[in-house]
């Protein structure tokens, strides 16, 4: 029992290095395709890393809840991680908003503004 | 190192096995980024062409066929016959490896050999005769004056009887003797009522030629100006035109030129308008920004919208290529490089950049002998050093498949290779930053 214990705790810990590995990965390729557009996919599917992502996550949640390791302690608010990503998403959309004019700029920042305000108070809301 | 799932212990006999899993799950990763690196960094393109499925879209070699310009259907070649056919692609590459597959029942390919040369699809082709110049010209020489007319050189009876006509005296261009040779002689203008086809006429603002008996309307002023300069036209009254019908088609821009409609691109050819599909083509072809022309709805319109124009395409009728070492210009029309002999009769074509070539090139070719990849195959290969060709102005490799046995080839492959070298590495890295410099200043 120790030994499956330990051995599921080791895989459980592996995924989430993956699953980090794998989104880093992600991150830099999307930045990659957003700085020459077509660079990377003419390369590679982001399909494939994508459906990799997934399948980490998704077996990191099963192990997680089938052993308890998930914990609800987690400070979304103050995450330093949440704070980073936020800020790679509007880089990442304000590079793809270069090419459109200033009322079309305008329209769908406002919009997307709209549509994160709505994320964030409903994910990382309190309740 | 940082730990992702502090909160999770692992007995102390278990952390041994536990790092080294994860130090290969990081070598991985490392392995990986390399890898990406190297794809990304020495990029590998290939062309396929399979002889089953001739019009399949998975075949992206060009055009196979003989050297009479006939398409090889069903992979049949005789020893007398040579293949060739041409793949497009922009980027730097050090080698081509070439595989044909053949049929299980063919004969062996003996002493085969393929070679290849780069430039441009439309420059590898034959030359026609010189062109002569543009209909509706005004040109004149020792005091004799001409108006091209149906291709033909019809000269004036006297500058009174042109002036009469309403041509404006300025309006003729002095050239040489020599070029006059390049247009057919035509019967004289005599009879000043009577206005030759090919003139002009600018009737209350708007453009129009006279062509045989009808007179068409150019679609706009900036039509007029792609194809004639502003001093060729006779001025008229709205009472003019009772004397002619006017035809329902409309005069658009001069062939080769490109227009633009919000953020889609399109060239001019032959009564019909071609979208570009991307600025990879538009600059791999050798076109210039600075020509584009921004056109109206109505103007765009009076096309017919044909495919999309893609890299894998040849310049359309009405490109004009320059060689940049011998200063030669040539028109595309009908699958032949038609040369522009004189100053003046570039001039009477060339309202925009022509596009840079090297006919040089053409004599630049690299060659490889085809050896048989495994013994009980059917597979056969060789291997070109393209490194040499890098600098040639052009973006389409022709290839010609010579041997000395009748064949019957199932599927060909290129594929170009980069060599890992510190110079190629460079090359690439000047390639992304050219095209990052591109995506957010556009075309210098």
């Amino acid at each position: 029992m120790a030994i499956n214990n330990n051995v599921v705790k080791i895989i459980y810990k592996l995924l989430n290095e993956i699953l980090l590995l794998l989104l880093l990965a992600y991150g830099a390729l999307l930045i990659s395709d957003g700085l020459i557009p077509g660079f990377v996919t003419s390369h590679f599917s982001f399909l494939k890393i994508t459906i990799a992502v997934f399948i980490a996550l998704g077996a990191t949640m099963y192990l997680g809840k089938t052993f308890n390791f998930l914990h609800a302690d987690f400070d979304k608010r103050h995450s330093k991680m949440v704070f980073i990503l936020i800020v790679l998403s509007f880089l990442l959309v304000g590079n793809a908003l270069l090419k459109f004019s200033l009322p079309e700029n305008l329209i769908i920042t406002f919009t997307t503004s709209a549509i994160f305000y709505y994320f964030y108070k409903t994910v990382l809301g309190d309740n | 190192m940082f730990d992702l799932t502090r909160e999770i212990k692992i007995d102390s006999n278990w952390q041994k096995e536990y790092k080294i899993l994860r130090a290969f799950i990081y070598l991985f990763f490392l392995v990986g980024i390399i890898y990406i690196s190297y794809t990304m960094l020495f990029p590998v393109r290939s062309f396929d062409f399979f002889f089953r499925t001739v019009g399949a879209l998975k075949n992206t070699i060009i055009s196979p066929r003989d050297q009479e310009g006939s398409l090889i259907t069903e992979g049949n070649l005789t020893k007398e016959s040579e293949l060739f056919f041409d793949t497009a692609l922009t980027g730097t590459f050090s080698k081509a490896v070439i595989n044909i597959i053949l049929e299980d029942d063919s004969s062996p390919i003996e002493n085969g050999t393929f070679s290849t040369r780069k430039s441009f699809q439309s420059l590898f082709y034959p030359v026609g005769e010189p062109l002569g110049f543009k209909e509706g010209s005004l040109i004149k020489n020792n005091e004799n004056y001409f108006i091209i007319s149906d291709g033909k050189l019809r000269e004036f009876y006297s500058l009174t009887t042109a002036k009469d006509m309403g041509y404006d005296e300025t309006a003729f261009v002095e050239v040489f003797s020599e070029e006059l040779k390049f247009n057919a002689t035509g019967s004289i203008v005599s009879n000043s009522n009577t206005y030759p086809s090919g003139t002009l006429f600018r009737i209350a603002e708007e453009y129009y030629q006279l062509q045989g008996e009808k007179l068409h309307k150019f679609v706009s002023e900036q039509a007029f100006l792609t194809q004639y300069n502003s001093k060729q036209f006779i001025e008229k009254d709205s009472e003019f035109l009772k004397s002619f019908t006017i035809a329902e088609d409309f005069i658009g821009f001069a062939d080769g030129t490109l227009l633009s409609q919000g953020l889609s691109g399109f060239i001019v050819s032959q009564g019909k308008i071609m979208p570009i599909d991307d600025f990879s083509t538009f600059e791999s072809m050798g076109f210039t920004g600075s020509d584009i022309i921004a056109a109206s709805g109505e103007e765009i319109g009076i096309y017919e919208k044909t495919k999309l124009f893609t890299i894998n395409h040849p310049h359309p009728d009405g490109t004009i290529l320059s060689d940049k070492n011998i200063g030669k210009f040539h028109y595309i029309s009908n699958g032949t490089r038609r040369e522009l002999v004189g100053p003046n009769i570039i001039k009477s074509y060339l309202k925009k950049s022509p596009i840079i070539v090297e006919e040089s090139a053409l004599e630049t070719i690299e060659q490889c002998n085809v050896k048989k990849r495994l013994s009980f195959s059917k597979k056969y290969g060789c291997q070109i050093s393209i490194e040499k060709m890098n600098a040639i102005l052009g973006n389409d490799y022709q290839f010609i498949f010579k041997n000395d046995s009748d064949t019957r080839i199932k599927k060909m492959n290129i594929t170009f290779k980069k060599s890992i070298r510190w110079q190629n590495l460079k090359l690439s890295l000047s390639e992304i930053k050219n095209k990052i410099i591109t995506n957010y200043y556009g075309d210098k």
